[in-house]
Order: structure tokens, then sequence, then C-alpha cells
């Protein structure tokens, strides 16, 4: 059986990114992302999760 | 003339002008005014090098935050110019033109005042008059950060750099190892009459002036200040008053960690504040440096990756995995550093305690917190500056959880500017020292340097408070009426009987 290969250059920063994006929903869906709009309403939204600041378009609503 | 006060017992009987404290505001006030035709003389409590001895007498603990006061600056000749790193940025017209957001008012002056000395002060410390302060990298998109622009000093080591024109000057008298250990003021004529100096060996000697200056760092003025029992009998430094109060640091708050998209490489990127972002969230100003750290161990993208995969193996049974992950390090990400703008607060004080020091000074204890509003900068700039990394596709940032949660301690450093302690103000209602940096309620005192920032903004505070000398020295010449010198305008001396 092949080995889960973990070498980062395999995964890259896109993965990584993925892989972010993917434990970050997870956060989101368990609430511990914080919503924190831009002041000007013509901004975009964006969510904290673990520290991590990311647009919150990429997430589903928290009553999805 | 430099002399050495421990063993060059030669101050005359007066002066014009007394300078307590022999660093860049100290340096350029004396040559300034002994370059009008005044006669002067510059104290400084330390020698021609860094000593122990001298070291030790600023030597003061803190509470709240820690300051590291006795490791930031420097006893001697040249003072903490002797080791400043040389970034100068100057204050801005909204430095002047808003007060800060707390109950306090800002600058009782017009920025054309401290701005009308920019080019001189920028000579005083080499950086090239007239060229501009310079960005190095492009602004971020949107209307919150702009590229920081600031120039780079030698940096300037005043000790050195002016060391012929200290000892050549005419009218100068240096004394190194010369320290005041008091101001004796006069209640019947509203004046200080004369200070104490003393030796290491704890001789003392009065000096008499017709004006006094301290320049002695923000610290130690306030001290100098709070020390002199005869200040206090007459009113002028009161228990509920302003002198000690409002320290102010430039918060070094380590914000977090970011990765850049792919393509995104390069050097050290700084952003600052604009003023609408001021403006829309009611924050301090700040600078945001993004640096680049060319191996990562143990944060950012390196920490997240090790995490995820660490419950990865575990989750798949491939624990023997481990010890390879534990190994894993990564190039490439970065880490956000700030210079952020910390607002006046009364609470933040330097106050006198009953332990004396060597020369028989009371020793202070500097308490610095932070406040409310201080946090929401905090919070503010970060988060802001994470949303334009991603909204600008830069990358992505993760902050400390102590950077948005304002409930959490914050992980702050002093970036070794003390500010605050002898605010200017209109009255001594709300600070220590008038427009013209004149001690309220005393005649003939004078306190230069960052001790009289109304608020400190995110600007560097050395070059600013070369402008403010200047001013000083401006206001003090004319002051004192005609005289003759090198800066005077004739190119001809005054020739002073000895």
């Amino acid at each position: 059986m092949q080995e889960t290969d973990l070498n980062f250059s395999v995964i890259g920063r896109r993965g990584f990114l993925r892989a972010c994006a993917l434990l970050s929903l997870g956060g989101l869906m368990f609430g511990s992302a914080i919503t924190v709009p831009r002041p000007s309403a013509a901004k975009s939204k964006f969510v904290v999760i673990n520290g991590w600041v990311l647009p919150a378009q990429h997430f589903r609503p928290a009553q999805a | 003339m430099i002399k050495d006060y421990q063993s060059q017992k030669e101050l005359r009987d007066h002066y014009d002008v007394c300078i307590i404290g022999g660093g860049p505001a100290g340096i350029t006030l004396a040559l300034r005014l002994a370059g009008n035709g005044r006669r002067v003389v510059l104290l400084e409590g330390g020698g021609h090098e860094y000593s122990p001895v001298s070291q030790e007498l600023y030597k003061c603990p803190s509470t709240g935050l820690e300051v590291y006061a006795e490791e930031t600056r420097l006893r001697y000749l040249g003072g903490t110019s002797n080791h400043w790193a040389g970034r100068c940025r100057p204050f801005e017209r909204s430095d002047f033109a808003v007060g800060p957001p707390v109950h306090l008012p800002g600058w009782p002056i017009a920025f054309s005042e401290i701005d009308r000395n920019l080019v001189a002060a920028m000579d005083i410390v080499d950086l090239p008059p007239h060229s501009g302060f310079k960005a190095i990298n492009a602004s971020l998109d949107g209307d919150d950060f702009e590229a920081d622009r600031f120039l780079l000093s030698p940096p300037t080591r005043f000790a050195q750099k002016y060391a012929k024109e200290l000892n050549e000057t005419d009218g100068l008298d240096v004394f190194i190892n010369c320290n005041c250990v008091d101001l004796e003021f006069d209640s019947n004529t509203g004046r200080i009459a004369t200070i104490v100096v003393s030796d290491y060996a704890l001789h003392r000697e009065r000096v008499t002036a017709k004006q006094f200056i301290l320049a002695t760092g923000a610290i130690e003025n306030a001290r100098q200040l709070l020390n002199s029992e005869s200040l206090a009998a007459g009113g002028i430094v009161r228990k509920d008053g302003f002198v000690g109060r409002c320290f102010m640091e430039h918060l070094n708050v380590d914000m977090g960690t970011f990765i850049l998209k792919d393509g995104e490489g390069g050097d050290v990127r700084q952003y600052f504040t604009t003023d609408a972002f001021v403006r829309e969230h009611e924050s301090g100003k700040g600078n945001v440096t993004a640096s680049l750290v060319s191996e990562v161990k143990a944060y950012g993208r390196t920490a997240a990756i090790k995490d995820f995969f660490e419950n990865l193996v575990c989750d798949i049974g491939a624990e023997h995995k481990i010890e390879f992950i534990t190994r894993f390090d990564c190039p490439g990400d970065g880490v956000l550093g700030t210079l952020i703008e910390q607002f006046p607060n009364p609470n933040s004080r330097v106050v006198l305690l009953e332990e004396r020091d060597a020369l028989g000074m009371k020793k202070i204890n500097v308490h610095w917190e932070l406040t409310p509003a201080d946090r929401n900068t905090v919070k503010s700039i970060g988060l802001e500056v994470a949303k334009c990394f991603a909204e600008t596709g830069l990358g992505f940032v993760k902050l400390e959880e102590c950077v948005y949660d304002v409930e959490l301690p914050l992980k702050v450093n002093p970036h070794a500017h003390h500010m605050g302690t002898t605010r200017m103000a209109e009255s001594p209602e709300f600070g220590v020292v008038d427009e013209n940096c004149k001690v309220f309620g005393v005649e003939n005192l004078h306190v230069a340097g960052s001790s009289v920032f109304a608020t400190g903004g995110a600007c560097n505070p050395t070059m600013p408070l070369l402008q403010l000398a200047l001013r000083l020295a401006d206001h003090l010449n004319h002051e004192m009426g005609p005289a003759v010198g090198r800066y005077s305008g004739t190119g001809e001396f005054v020739d002073f009987p000895s």
C-alpha cells in the first residue's frame, strides 16, 4: 500500500490554503468564527477563525 | 570646551542658559544658543563613554507593562543617540489638527510651528534636505493604509558628530560627569534661582543662569521636576498635576503571521494608517511592518501545517510519521510588527519613590498601561490590515488572539520612545509646559525632548524633538534679546570676558 505523502513540496501553498479553508469551515460550523464586517458598507465581510482573517464569502452562512 | 567635572571644577559664576542633559536635544540647544552669542553651560551626567556607575542612576522599577527603562536609554554624552537606529518619520498635519479621542486635548500649537524646522532637523541627523520621505513599497489598495514614508539617518551619533563644535564653540562650556540633583525654585521671584550639581564623589555646587532647560529624556525630565522640594513647596509640582503623567510609548505588538500567495515574494513592506482610517475607527495611527522570515520553525504556516498533519496522521493511524512532521520547516511565511500610537493616559506615569540613588536623588517607578482606546487602535489596525491582505490578493493573515480579543492581555513591547511626561498644553489643567515649552508657573524653566509631546503620533520621536528644540532655541534667543553669534546672522562672535 502506498504511504501517505506528507511532503510539503507536493502539498504546496495552494494545498495549504485549501486545507486552511477546510479547517476554517469546520471551525465556522462549530461556532468558533467571528464575523467582522468592514466599517464601510461597500467593503466585503470577513470571518476570523483561529486568528485567520478570511473572506466570509467562502464560507457557508452559520444558519445554513 | 568639554571638561570633566569629576576633576575640573571650573563652572563660571553665571550663565545665560544652563542646559541639563547632553543628548540630541541638549546638544542641539547648546550649539544653537551658544552659536547665537549666549553664554551656555551644557551639563551631562555621564562621561564620554558608557559607564555602569552612571547607567546605574537610570535604574528604576516599573509596574504594569515592562518599560525596560534602563536598558533602552544611555546615560553619557550623546545620550540615547549612541544606540538609536536612525529611523526618521515626521509628524503630520493631522497630528496637530485632531486631538486624541480621550478626555485630554492634543497639541496646542499649529503644525506649521514644528514643520518650519523640519529641514534644519533633517540636516542635524544627516538626512538630505528637501529629498522627501520615501516609501519602500507600494500602498495597499483601498483607503486604509498607504506605504509608510521615512528616511534612515546614518544614524547620527551626536557626541561624535558634534565633538569639535562642543569643544570649540565660543561661549559654550560642556561638563561631563556633572549631575543635576536639585532644582531650587524661588517662590518670591517665580524663577529657578540655581540648580545643584554633583560629581560622583558627592561634591556639590550651585549653578546660576538666567534660563534653565531640562533635556534629560522623558523619564528623567519628570523625575527632576518631581524631585525638587522647592517646586513642590511653591505649588508648581502638585500631586494632582500632570508632571510625570501621560507617559506614552509606541506599541510594538506582535500582530501575528501571514502567508503570501504564490508569486508574492519580496522584501520588507511598511504600511501606515491613513487619516481616513483613523477617523473611521476613532483610533490612533500606526505603522505595520510585514517581514518575510526565511525559515519558520514554530509559527505561521509551518505551525498550522504541523498541527494539521499531526491530527491527520493520528486520524489515519500513521502516528509513526509524527517525527517526520516535527522536523518539517518551510520558508516564506512572515511576521507583522508594529509601531502604534498610544493615547495620553494620566494613569501611565512616573512616580517618585522614597528610596534614593547614589547621588541622593529620589528614585522613581514607571507605571505603563494600556487603555481601551489603545486596544481599539491595535485591534482595528490588525483586523483591517489582515482584510487588506486578503482583499488585494496579497495573502492571508493569522492574528494573535490577543489582538482581536481585547479581554486577553496584549503581548506588547516598547519601542524605547518615551513621551508625554511633561506634556505641552494651553493651561496647567492639562499639561506641564506651555506653547513655548516653559514650565507653567516658572519664568525661566523650559523642557526639551519628547516629554513635551502632547500626542505621539506614530513617528519616530528623535527628529520631531529636534524640531521642537530648534523652535525653543529660536524662542529663547528672541526672549533674551540681541546677541551676536554664528547663527545670528552677523557671522561674528561676541567676545566674552572670562
